[in-house]
């Protein structure tokens, strides 16, 4: 936003500011390198009382587990609520609630719970406690955001021991205890969630769970103050800073200010406009995380962009590690699939191997050219890409790829509508009629590149936008999922990830880092993309200075 | 008195009339709220079917409405749909904040823009240049970038205020909301001083004050009881006017500076066609702008004793 002030105004006023927030990005940052990201920072040297944080997303609407289904709720109740399993900074998971898991066939799995867990008020955590949880999953009137075609697979959730709960599923899927570490599998307690009623997960009845940090106090509009649960199960993982206070700040300009001026400590995916200004900052530090975000152009199926030659010559011919380095400020680099560069937990050697099939990410026209002999549409058809008018970068990109498209004699136009009515694309079929592709900022909810590439490409995925569908990709998905051995599984993954990548359903634009932003004073949250679903505040504590 | 009922009761027509409009505005604008609580998932079909059957969304526009205008007369005021919170609780923690900004800020535009203008308008010479050009820079400056540029300097430059947050106590809020009540009331100010001004020059030009000074009576009398009275009454129209649009500028500011009112609400809530809650702010903002009218027509009577005659024939 300052950047675009400044050019417009005259006043020394003006320039006044320019010294003062927009402190020279005037050449692009060298290009990142994925392997330089971080996954952890610093180990605490000591327990802190009070740390203050900002959730860059906003408030949460509400704190119940089962309606954390984006980056406002989630980032707050990953310190609350746990889940059967869990994400770890490295991305692989593990037990955890749920103390071992064993397969008995391949669509039945026996959970065996972890002893002496205990709820904030003190009561232990029973199979009954477990079964109603996974279950709301099931009920409609739970109205649990999560309901996809993942829980819409299971069979039935029963007690079978005292400390034993059984799920039965209706078809193999290998990715199914992947998807509990997500609050699919979220744990809460029964009484208090059927003494709270209609005010569930609000800031008067709040939630009970099991995490390492309960709420003290919630200041709507304002703040969210997280209180140490000491006796949390997980001895050696217990918080280590006794209040982290959780601020609501959106706008970038003041987020970059509290951070800047100490206001408050840290924040994750600080924005792109801070950058800047934060990574010279003398006052803490700005991390580059492992990331399983990306940025991609989801086409919508039909017009010009319907056509995958088309899609394929388009991406060919743009310049995405331009837009890593100059949009992004050196924090991305060029996607080379639409599975986020290391986001996976198994089958490393496999998916790492497959990166090298794969087109390369530098710009090629004459392949473009030759490709886009094969589209089948009219090309003079202008394309009309959306982005979230309140987000400038998108316009950046978006015309970085009309620039190409122009060499290829398309024609790109980017329309910029309402935040909140960019929302609507992504879940309202009417609301998309009539645009060619819209962008998103995506992530992988667990490091599995199969629940996401089913997720974009399967038929009836959760991020199917286009009804794209193929059988030879399906079949492979399908196969895959109920493949139990991972190395199989990533093998067949890849497979599918290959022809997933020749029709492009989404154009893929840049792998993101995870920006981290800490105040010199704090150290340990981790720097990698888990605290959507990891207790990050747990890790947090002093750094001694 | 009868007056007072008068406009009291025409009020009470305006907020039925206004609540009819939003109400139905919002039923017809793009997009269904079910689909923006599940902010892009693609959550199954029946859970949709659960929160439309919940907050009534598939009842006829009549009854919708009909059924919010009751449970108001009882004092429920709905549900949050996003928030599934009651729509008073959620307003009463907000409510303080916008007020006191609103506040804060008309305290700003009385004294800072009518003494400017007076100042200006009495004085000439330098005084009334630079009051002019400020005046001319402050209507030119958007609030948000006023509020940009007052956080630059005063708290991450000087670091004299904070940088977000409405704060805690008397002391403590004066402090948090002077940058957000100088970025709201900047525009105003500049214009109320302009108006002062203008009004003095044309009234101290005026045949009273010109046999007035023909008398010989003392400056000071001139000054205050026939050249400023006389033009407040234009001004005084102008300042209930920028006071009565403070509670709905506010929201500009409330973004930038964090704080947690009721303007910042209301356009999380437009966007995501949360209706009680949109509803119970734009009856709170019609309220507060006929309030202040209503302030400002009583005020006319006390400037000026001949407007009451009028009214009472």
């Amino acid at each position: 936003m300052n950047k675009k002030l400044i050019s417009a105004g005259a006043a020394g006023v003006l320039l006044l500011l320019a010294g003062c927030s927009n402190g020279g990005n005037a050449k692009a940052p060298e290009a990142l390198d994925s392997k330089d990201l971080l996954v952890t920072t610093p180990a605490p040297t000591g327990t802190l009382d009070r740390i203050v944080w900002n959730n860059n997303f906003g408030e949460p609407p509400s704190i119940d587990p089962i309606k954390a289904a984006d980056y406002p709720a989630s980032g707050v109740v990953s310190n609350l609520c746990e889940s059967l399993f869990q994400i770890q900074p490295d991305f692989s998971i593990k037990p955890h609630l749920a103390k071992s898991v064993k397969n008995a066939g391949n669509t039945t799995y026996v959970y065996e719970l972890q002893d002496g867990v205990t709820f904030w008020d003190g009561k232990p955590m029973t199979a009954d406690d477990v079964v109603f949880s996974l279950k709301r999953q099931l009920d409609p009137k739970e109205i649990s955001y999560w309901a996809s075609s993942v829980t819409a697979n299971i069979a039935s959730v029963e007690k079978t021991g005292p400390n034993e709960v059984t799920v039965k599923l209706k078809t193999p899927d290998a990715t199914f205890n992947n998807n509990l570490a997500t609050p699919v599998g979220a744990v809460v307690e029964k009484a208090q969630r059927e003494k709270a009623g209609v005010d569930y997960g609000n800031p008067g009845s709040g939630v009970m769970c099991t995490g390492p940090y309960s709420v003290a106090s919630w200041k709507q509009g304002v703040s969210i103050t997280l209180e140490r649960y000491d006796g949390y199960w997980k001895t050696d993982k217990k918080a280590k800073t006794k209040q982290v206070e959780i601020q609501f700040i959106t706008d970038p300009a003041s987020i970059t200010n509290a951070l800047a001026t100490g206001a408050v400590d840290g924040s994750y995916d600080v924005p792109l406009s801070a950058v800047g200004q934060l990574s010279k900052s003398g006052s803490g530090q700005l991390f580059r995380g492992k990331s399983m975000q990306n940025m991609a152009i989801i086409s919508t199926g039909t017009g010009t962009l319907g056509d995958p030659a088309v899609r394929k010559a388009l991406t060919l011919a743009t310049d995405r590690e331009a837009i890593a380095r100059t949009v992004y400020e050196g924090t991305s680099t060029a996607a080379q699939s639409l599975v986020p560069a290391g986001g996976w937990a198994y089958g490393a050697e496999v998916f790492e191997a497959a990166r090298k099939q794969l087109p390369a990410v530098t710009p090629n026209l004459e392949e473009a050219k030759r490709v886009i002999k094969d589209a089948k549409v009219d090309l003079s058809k202008p394309i009309k890409i959306v982005y979230p008018i309140d987000r400038t970068f998108y316009a950046d990109i978006i015309s970085e790829f009309a620039n190409a498209g122009a060499k290829l004699g398309l024609k790109i136009e980017p329309s910029g509508v309402p935040g909140a009515q960019f929302g609507a694309f992504f879940s309202d079929p009417k609301a998309r009629a009539g645009a060619d592709a819209f962008v998103t900022t995506n992530y992988m909810n667990v490091a599995d590149p199969l629940i996401h590439l089913a997720a974009i490409a399967g038929p009836g995925g959760m991020q199917n936008y286009s009804g794209f569908s193929d059988p030879k990709i399906t079949g492979l998905l399908d196969k895959a999922r109920a493949t139990t051995d991972d190395t199989e599984r990533a093998k067949l993954t890849v497979e599918a990830e290959a022809l997933i990548m020749d029709k492009e359903p989404w154009l893929p634009v840049v792998d993101s880092s995870t920006r981290l932003y800490m105040n010199k004073r704090v150290t340990g949250a981790p720097a990698s993309f888990v605290y959507l679903y990891y207790p990050w505040a747990a890790d947090l504590g002093g750094s001694g200075k | 008195m009868r007056f007072l009922i008068r406009r009291l009761l025409a009020l009470g027509g305006v907020l039925i009339a206004s609540s009819m409009i939003v109400f139905g505005a919002l039923y017809l604008a793009p997009g269904s709220p079910e689909q923006f609580l599940v902010q892009g998932r693609t959550v199954s079909p029946e859970v949709l079917e659960a929160i439309r059957a919940q907050y009534s969304l598939d009842d006829p526009l009549p009854v919708r409405y009909w059924n919010w205008l009751s449970g108001l007369f009882t004092g429920d005021m709905g549900r949050s749909l996003l928030t599934q919170q009651d729509v008073g609780a959620l307003l009463a923690s907000r409510i303080p904040t916008t007020l006191s900004l609103a506040v804060y800020a008309a305290v700003l535009i009385i004294i800072g823009g009518i003494g400017l203008g007076i100042l200006a308008g009495t004085r000439g010479g330098v005084a009334e240049r630079i009051v002019i050009f400020a005046s001319n820079l402050g209507i030119a400056v958007p609030t948000f970038f006023a509020a940009l540029v007052l956080m630059s300097v005063f708290s991450v430059g000087l670091g004299w205020f904070p940088v977000f947050g409405a704060g805690e106590g008397a002391v403590d809020r004066v402090w948090h909301l002077t940058l957000p009540a100088l970025a709201l009331s900047l525009p105003s100010i500049a214009v109320i001083a302009r108006i002062t001004r203008t009004a003095i020059v044309e009234e101290s030009e005026s045949e009273h004050v010109l046999i007035a000074v023909a008398r010989g009576l003392p400056k000071r009398i001139i000054l205050w009881r026939h050249t400023v009275r006389n033009s407040l009454l234009p001004v005084t129209t102008a300042v209930g006017m920028h006071i009565a649009g403070l509670v709905a500028g506010a929201f500009v500011v409330e973004y930038a500076f964090t704080l947690d009112g009721i303007g910042a609400l209301l356009v999380n809530s437009v966007q995501r066609k949360d209706f009680a809650v949109v509803q119970a702010i734009a009856l709170i903002m019609v309220i507060a702008f006929g309030v202040v009218n209503l302030l400002v027509d009583l005020l006319y009577t006390v400037i000026d004793p001949r407007v009451r005659l009028k009214k009472g024939q």
